[in-house]
């Protein structure tokens, strides 16, 4: 166990007690809980001609891409790119792409069934104190550590 | 200032620091679920540690939003729900390495795979709306979650 060697990278110090802070934000001035996977449900009702329920989601969801990439300037702007980390360079591309639309679908499906995602219950809904996010944090903190370490001695540390 | 303008400026802010801490890259989650990278895991942690106590105080001295409500903070009591689509989630979540908001900030960044994971987010998210049953529903929307199955 470690930390990150970036001498670029955001510490954790000063990036966790900012998420905090627009957590209480969103909740003071709007009343909503920050969390960005009911997004992608109300997108995908939009392409399907369905009415938008809740518009501040839209707008979340909007400001979440330009915020990400008014920060990439900072080095250097947006770089279109097919690369994939170290899983990238260990699958080719078809299978990656297969692999990351899989992974999307249990994600999506895993979320919308828990009522939220790392940020709906990891930061939010434990930031309300809430015994439903609390569990739901630690059963996908564990399931994905425990996933991570399979596919680690799976791929021969290579992964 | 109504709920759109501060959805699109919190959104801003939430996109910009996961973006400067590198949560757009598949190693940073990576490293952080092998356990050899701890930052990730503080990261969370002192979000909470500094939201928690806020949103406690704001609670008990009887805080108003700009619409004169009161703060609706959902408290759900544990479901089975919150194990077992996590545990769907968690799975999905250590093959991409990637979350919701990391996914957009992927394609928002120009890593073009980020593309896939927001389909199969989009494809996942309908498809557990589409199998809930309406007794579901009326639960996720009494507990103010309009949570889908």
């Amino acid at each position: 166990m470690g930390f990150s060697t970036d001498p670029d990278r955001l510490p954790w110090f000063l990036a966790g007690p900012a998420i905090g802070l627009l957590v209480v934000a969103l909740y003071a001035f709007a009343n909503k809980r920050l969390g960005v996977t009911q997004s992608y449900a109300q997108l995908a009702g939009a392409v399907r001609g369905r009415t938008i329920l809740d518009e501040w989601r839209s707008w979340l969801f909007a400001g979440v891409a330009a915020g990400g990439l008014l920060a990439s300037f900072v080095t250097g702007g947006p770089r279109l790119s097919l690369r994939y980390g170290a899983l990238g360079e260990l699958v080719p591309l078809p299978v990656l792409a297969a692999l990351l639309l899989v992974g999307g679908a249990l994600m999506g499906f895993g979320a919308r069934w828990a009522g939220g995602c790392t940020s709906g219950h990891g930061i939010s809904g434990n930031s309300g104190l809430s015994p439903g996010s609390f569990i739901a944090t630690a059963s996908f903190m564990a399931t994905a550590v425990i996933v991570t370490f399979a596919i680690h001695f799976l791929t021969g540390r290579a992964l | 200032m109504n709920e759109k303008v501060v959805a699109l400026l919190v959104g801003i802010g939430f996109g910009a620091v996961l973006v400067a801490a590198r949560l757009n890259e598949f190693d940073t989650i990576h490293k952080m679920l092998l356990l050899q990278e701890l930052d990730v895991f503080l990261l969370m942690g002192s979000a909470i540690a500094t939201a928690a106590p806020i949103l406690w105080w704001l609670r008990r001295s009887h805080w108003r939003t700009p619409s004169g409500e009161d703060l609706a903070v959902p408290v759900e009591p544990v479901q089975r729900k919150h194990v077992l689509g996590a545990v769907v989630f968690g799975t999905g979540w250590a093959l991409t390495g990637a979350c919701p908001a990391p996914a957009l900030l992927m394609a928002a960044t120009g890593t073009i795979m980020g593309l896939p994971i927001m389909t199969g987010l989009m494809l996942g998210a309908s498809l557990c709306d589409s199998v809930a049953t309406p007794a579901d529903q009326r639960m996720a929307v009494a507990a103010g979650d309009r949570s889908g199955c």
